[in-house]
This record gives structure tokens, sequence and C-alpha cells, in this order.
């Protein structure tokens, strides 16, 4: 009888399992915790699960984000970087079920769900405007518009959207450039944000000048420019970067990233010099730090973030070169730590080319040639990293 | 009828099975659609009541705004639109008196402000923005991105309390809600009191400043409510008296339910008043303590369930479910006004007659499943495995919640996922140990 009851509970009790237990997914790896810059608890860990797109879209490089005001995140994203099999959906006859190359703007919650689209997934242009043939860099201003900008060989333009996609304003024109000292045209763009203070827009110029120059936002107008330690940029051939070598007196291209702090400091990326140089608004130099000197290839300094608490004690800085990012003191320009490490899994990078962090601290990476991905890593809040 | 070995043997194996099957899943997200809330500030002062709102742009799309160039807002020929806009806003968000009637709103000031604007954070800040000079009419605003910033009175009834209702743009159902602050003067304690709320299309008619009853009429509900769809709740409740399930028995089924109820209560009230900690691990720490609850529940009822132990169990979880409650009523607690004490003792009350209707639905049932000892077994543990295994897999995802809380207060993330193999391992050294007295006994024969 005993039997006969332990037998008849176990059928019970694996119908039961067998009706309510689902197949257990894996577990994705977090980020690396062996990294010796950043303390167990200071490390920011990686949500494998961020962001979602639709089942049947896939991004090809993802070569700029931004958070706006309201914690939202941007992508810009190339779609026309994804080969035929990968957009195996997209081609006639359809390869696959999957997929489709996501529209080049992209816009989700801290959670990842998908908020809002634009653009167009074959780049063709619109009307009033030039789409770049190589999307680069992406920013939303404090009026909530979108800029954007291009590093295709005739990529000389940055656009201006309202939030919702209509297009507002294109500064520089394709296929025409005139070297580091034009008042009108642009070098292939790199990166762009906007002064709340002054409504003015700062242009990292780019893969082809070797400049930041500065336009009204509102109008496109032309306001200054300079080059490295202030210097009026010359487009001079400088050669290939030596490590250890005299510093020299301009950028290398590309001229990568340009980020303004609340007090009034421009922070800017030259890349291939493994530098970030400080300046104030108006072109003054104030200094300048090296970062992983001795990196050749790409360069350390890719993007430049400011912490979101008050004071901005932080500068962040992807080094897609050495697959990290870096933490730095503002105040003392010393690096206080960084996470990440070259790899494919969740939490490594390859190319990092961009990294921006929302209201709570919590970063948001995006990779470039194989990458090819976005990632958020949740930050601790009593951690290291403002 | 089943044996104490018997039952010994079936709940380590099932405990086995229980921790082999269950292995750690990520916790599901990203279901969480983005939500517009708008900030609104009420404050009843000289018979009227001002009303503050800030609507983003981006709500009145059906009003066509005229725009110039690319879609930039055009001030010159907006006026009207906004001022309409603000009527708009007036009729679906409206007052009303406390007979049901509509409080007639009158627009007293609009203005647009700009996207990064961050002035209302108090009702003054707010009604001196509203009252400032307009945006120069050259400003560029795209039409969907920035505010509207209103101001509307109404006369304030005498008597009793004005309401709200939530409607603005329907079709985005609870994703527009209003963040309310009500200020009013006490004339006698001479001071102001506030109460903030979160009203969504789902709250439906929300008193500003509720009455005795009022409040308790609508917490009583609430705590009905509240237990028929809190599950993890119900689940314990009837993993706590599926051992128990005879009519004769319904001493000692009040016996445990009233240690579960002055348990609950006393955590209910305690976190209400504001003595819970506020440490961000405490929420998913108690919300796993509640499904640990039920696991443990669901394996003492296949190894022994005894009356006594089972009330002191059901006080001991008790307290934690009353956590639980506390964190369910959350930001609703602001809908209680002046009467908070009352509110809470008629949540409690409403969640005793829910539980009062569970136990007596539940009850003749398995009274009527069980009319043998063996039958009674198997009725208790078929609905303790079930409830068990939810239990599991609720443990697991609120262990990851409680591991990522205790990473952002600063603390290493503890991993989870080495009990499962613990657990096994017990289960299976159990019911080893159970085979070999059983072979030893055997072997030794009668003596």
């Amino acid at each position: 009888m005993q039997t006969k009851n332990l037998a008849l509970f176990l059928m019970v009790s694996g119908m039961a399992f067998a009706l309510g237990c689902q197949a257990p997914a894996e577990r994705t790896s977090g980020a690396p915790m062996d990294d010796p810059h950043l303390e167990h608890a200071e490390m920011p860990e990686v949500d494998p699960h961020w962001p979602t797109l639709p089942a049947d879209w896939l991004m090809g490089e993802v070569a700029g984000i931004a958070v706006d005001m309201n914690d939202h995140i941007w992508l810009v994203q190339r779609p026309r970087s994804l080969n035929a099999d990968e957009a195996g959906l997209a081609q006639d006859p359809p390869l696959s079920q999957c997929c489709n190359p996501a529209p080049p703007v992209l816009k989700f919650d801290a959670d990842g769900n998908l908020l809002d689209s634009w653009g167009d997934a074959n780049g063709y242009p619109g009307e009033g405007y030039e789409w770049p043939a190589s999307e680069h860099g992406i920013f939303v201003d404090h009026l909530g518009n979108v800029w954007l900008a291009g590093n295709g060989p005739d990529d000389h333009q940055v656009l201006k959207f309202s939030g919702d996609g209509t297009f507002l304003m294109q500064i520089g024109q394709a296929g025409r450039t005139e070297g580091s000292n034009s008042t009108e045209f642009l070098g292939r763009p790199a990166d762009m944000e906007v002064d709340p203070e002054t409504n003015e827009l700062y242009i990292a110029d780019g893969y082809l000048n070797k400049r930041i120059i500065v336009f009204d936002a509102e109008t496109g107008e032309y306001r200054r420019h300079w080059g490295a330690y202030g210097n009026e940029p010359s487009d001079e051939d400088t050669g290939g970067f030596v490590p250890g070598a005299e510093p020299i007196q301009q950028f290398r291209t590309p001229v990568h990233a340009v980020r303004i702090a609340k007090d009034g400091m421009v922070y800017v990326a030259d890349r291939v010099n493994n530098r970030i140089q400080v300046f104030q608004k108006d072109g003054t130099y104030v200094n300048e730090m090296i970062v992983e000197g001795n990196s050749l290839g790409n360069g350390s300094t890719w993007d430049l973030e400011l912490s979101p608490d008050e004071g901005q004690v932080d500068l962040y800085n992807a080094d897609g070169q050495n697959q990290r990012i870096h933490i730095i003191n503002r105040a003392a320009m010393e690096i206080e730590g960084y996470f990440g490490r070259r790899g494919r899994y969740a939490g490594h990078f390859h190319w990092v080319h961009n990294v921006a962090v929302d209201s709570a601290g919590n970063f948001y990476t995006a990779e470039v040639n194989q990458g090819r991905r976005a990632q958020k890593f949740v930050v601790s809040h009593a951690g290291h990293v403002h | 009828m089943m044996g104490k070995r018997s039952r010994g043997i079936a709940s380590t194996l099932a405990f086995a099975v229980l921790a082999l099957v269950a292995t750690p899943r990520p916790a599901a997200s990203h279901d969480i659609p983005d939500e517009i809330r708008i900030p609104v500030f009420v404050r009843e002062t000289d018979g009227e009541l001002h009303l503050l709102a800030r609507v983003p742009l981006l709500l009145l799309l059906s009003l066509n705004v005229p725009k110039w160039g690319a879609g930039y807002l055009d001030f010159e020929r907006a006026d009207p639109v906004l001022r309409r806009a603000g009527e708009v806003f007036a009729a679906e968000a409206p007052l009303f008196h406390p007979d049901g009637g509509l409080l007639p709103p009158t627009v007293r000031a609009y203005r647009v402000a700009l996207p990064w604007d961050r002035s209302f954070t108090s009702f003054d800040s707010a009604r001196e923005t509203v009252l400032s000079e307009p945006l120069a009419a050259d400003t560029q605003v795209f039409w969907n991105q920035g505010f509207l910033d209103l101001y509307v009175t109404y006369p304030a009834p005498t008597g009793a309390s004005a309401a709200i209702e939530c409607t603005v743009a329907p079709g985005f159902g609870d994703r527009v809600a209003l963040d309310l602050l009500y200020e009013r003067r006490d004339p006698e304690a001479d001071e102001w009191r506030s109460h903030l709320f979160h009203i969504s299309i789902r709250e439906g008619r929300v008193v500003l400043d509720p009455s005795p009853f009022q409040a308790f009429f609508a917490f009583g509900r609430s705590g009905v409510e509240h237990i028929l769809t809190g599950w993890d709740h119900l689940l314990f409740l009837i993993c706590l008296i599926a051992p128990f399930g005879r009519l004769s028995r319904i001493r000692h089924l009040l016996l445990m339910v009233t240690g579960f109820t002055i348990a609950h209560s006393v955590t209910l009230v305690t976190a209400a008043l504001g003595h819970a900690p506020e440490a961000l691990w405490f929420v998913p720490l108690v919300e796993g303590v509640v499904a640990l609850s039920i696991l443990y529940t669901a394996i003492e009822n296949l190894v022994s369930a005894s009356v006594v132990r089972r009330a002191v169990l059901a006080f001991a979880f008790g307290l934690f479910h009353g956590f639980g409650f506390a964190f369910a009523l959350g930001e609703s607690l602001a809908f209680a006004g002046d009467h908070l004490p009352l509110a809470l003792f008629s949540f409690n009350l409403g969640v005793e007659a829910g539980q009062a209707a569970v136990v007596l639905a539940v009850i003749p049932l398995l009274h009527l499943l069980g009319g043998t000892d063996r039958s009674r077994f198997l009725v208790s543990a078929l609905l303790s495995v079930v409830g068990g295994h939810a239990a599991w897999h609720l443990l697991e995802s609120r262990g990851i919640e409680l591991s990522r809380a205790w990473a952002l207060a600063g603390g290493a993330p503890p991993s989870w996922s080495w009990l499962a193999w613990p657990v096994a391992l017990a289960g299976a050294a159990g019911w080893i140990l159970v085979m070999v007295r059983r072979r030893e006994r055997r072997t030794a024969g009668p003596t």
C-alpha cells in the first residue's frame, strides 16, 4: 500500500512539474570580476538583456549613443554594415527567417524597451538633407533635438532632427570640404554637443579636418574654431603616432569626441594621439592628459562622457583600442579605474566606440567593427563610480 | 494509510526533484511601457482650488498646433489653440464637487516651457513660472518637444472635499498619470497639510481630502482586492490550510489564520507608519521570504504538519507578509488623507474579509475531496507540490532581485544559484538515509 501511495504521489508530482516547469535558460556571464582596477563591489554589472529589438531586426555597427534629459537612450547604427547573410530577410528572395536591418536611429528606455525608431535603413537622402553614408555620432540637446554626423569619405555634414525624426537643419555639405579653417564646410565630422547655456553646437571635426568648430545651433551660423592647444588648425601631414615622441601641436585625425562640462570646460578626444585636451569655451587651452600613452592602432581616446553628479567629478573615456571604459578624476585628470576587457561575451568589448551615462550613473556603450551592439552596465550606488 | 516513512521518502524525493528541475533562470523584464507623468500642484486657499499642471506638448497631438518651418511652434498663431489645450486638460482631469457635479474651471494662465526647464518643483515656483513672461515669439520650439504650463482655478466646495479623475489622453491608458501634490491649510493645527497622489485612469475618482467614511470604505475594498489578487499571499494561505481540510478542524484553522492576521497587521502598520528599513534590499528580501514561506509550508505539508507548529509558522511568516501588504499599499496611502490609522485598520479588515472568503471557499472543497486520510494527503500533496514549484521560481527571481539590490546598496552581489545543488544533495542524502534505514530494519528482521 505504501509503495502504491508513493508511486501515485510521484506520478502526480511528476505531472505537476511537467505541466508547470519551463526549460531553464542559460545564464549569461556578467562583467569580468577579476579586473584589478575596480573592486568587485564597484564593478558595473552588465545587463545581458538590454536592449530588446523586434524579433526580425538586427543592428549593424553601433557608432553613437546618447542619453537624453528623460533618461531615454538613443543609438545610431549602420544598417548598411550588415552583410547579406545577416540581413537575410531583406534579400530578394529572402535567404532566411531573419533579419531585416533596423532603422539607423533607435530610442530605448532604461529597461531596453524600444520607444521609437527612424531614418532610412538604405541611407537615401530626405528632403533638404543628405543622409551620411556611414552614420557616426549622435547627440540629443536640451531642446530634445537629435544631432547626427557621418564619417564616410564624402560625409562632410551634420544633421539636426526633431525627436520624432523631422529634419530641421544641415550644416556642411556632402562631398564638399575645404580644410580645417573653412567657416562653412566640414571634413568628416565625428561627434557633436550643444551647450545649453548658449545654444551653440560644438563639432569634433573630424576624420578629415583637425579642429573643434562652433556654430549657432538654431541658425547654423559660424561662431569660431580652434585646433590642438588652441592653435590655428593646420592640415599639414603630421605623420604617424610614435609613442614617447614629443607631442605634436596639432590634432591627429580623427578628432573623435567633444563634451562640455557644466563648469565651462570643453573636453576633446584626440584619438590617435591618446590624449584628452581641455579648453575653455572660447578655445583657450587649459590642460591635457595622456591615456594609455603607448597605444598604437586606433588610439585610446574614442568617446567622452561626464558623470551625472552635480559637480561632474568624473570623466569617462571609451577606449576602443584597449577595450575598456576609463574612469578619470576630472580635477586631477588621473585615471581612477576602468572596467571592461576585450572579448565577445556580455560585458566584454570589441571596438567600444561610445559611452554614455544616465542620471542614475548606469553606463551604456556602443561597439563598431565586429562588435555591433549596445550594452548597459548597472552601477552600484555606493560604488566608486560617480 | 500512508506511513510516516513513505511520506519522508516522498517528500525528500520531491524536494530533490524540485531543486534539480528548478535551476535558475534570468529574471523576466522589459515589459514596462514608457510613462508620461504630469506634475500637478493643487492648493486650496481663499475659497478656491488653484491647479498648476505641466502638460507635455506631445499630448496636444489632436489639437493641430500652428507651426512654421519644419514644425516649430508658431507662437503668434498658437495662442487660441494653447488656451483651448488648457480647457481640454481641465476637461480630461476634471475636479468634482462632493455631490458629483463638475467644478467649473477658469484657465488663469498658460505658457509654453522649454524641455529643459526644471522650475516645476513646488507650487510657488510652478506658479511663478506660469505667470512669468512668455517665451520670445521667435524661440524655436519643435511642436511636440516642450511643455504647456497651465494655471486653472476652481471654486472650492465647502464642507467636503473635491475629487479628481485622470482621463488625459485616454488612448495612452494608464501610461499617462498625474503626480499630484495636494496642499491645504489646517486651521485648527495652523499648519499646511499635503498629500502626494499618483493618479492614472486606473484609479478612477480620487477624493483629495477624504472623510473618515470615504477612507474606510476605499481602503477596505483595496484590502479585499489585494488578498484576492495577491496570488503569493493566497498560495501561502492555501498551503497553510491544505493538510487540515476538514470541517471538524475549523477551530485549528481559525487559530492559524488568526496568527497570520495578527502578525501581518503588526508589520503592516509598522511599515505604513514609516518604521520599516528603507534599504534597497529590504523589499526584495521581504518578497523573497514571502516566497520562502510558501515553499517551506509546501515542504512541511509533505513531511508532517502539526497544528501548533503551523500556528507558530503562520505568525512568523505573517510578519513578512505584512511588510508585503505595506509595499502594495505604497503610494496609495495618500488616498487616506488625514485618516491613515483608520485606513490601515480598514485595509486590514478588508484583507481579513478576503482571507475568510478564501478559507470558507477552500475548506468545504478540501473536505469533499479528502474523504479518507490517503485522499486528503494526496490532495494536500498535489496542492503543495504545485504551490512549492511556483514558490521556487518566485524565490529564484526574487533572489536575483535581492542580489542586484544588495549590489546597488554597495555590497558584493551574492549568488543564489549555489542553493539549488545543496538543496538537491540534501534531498538525495535524505532519501538514501531513509532507504538505508529501511534496509537495515529489513535485514535485522523482527526481534
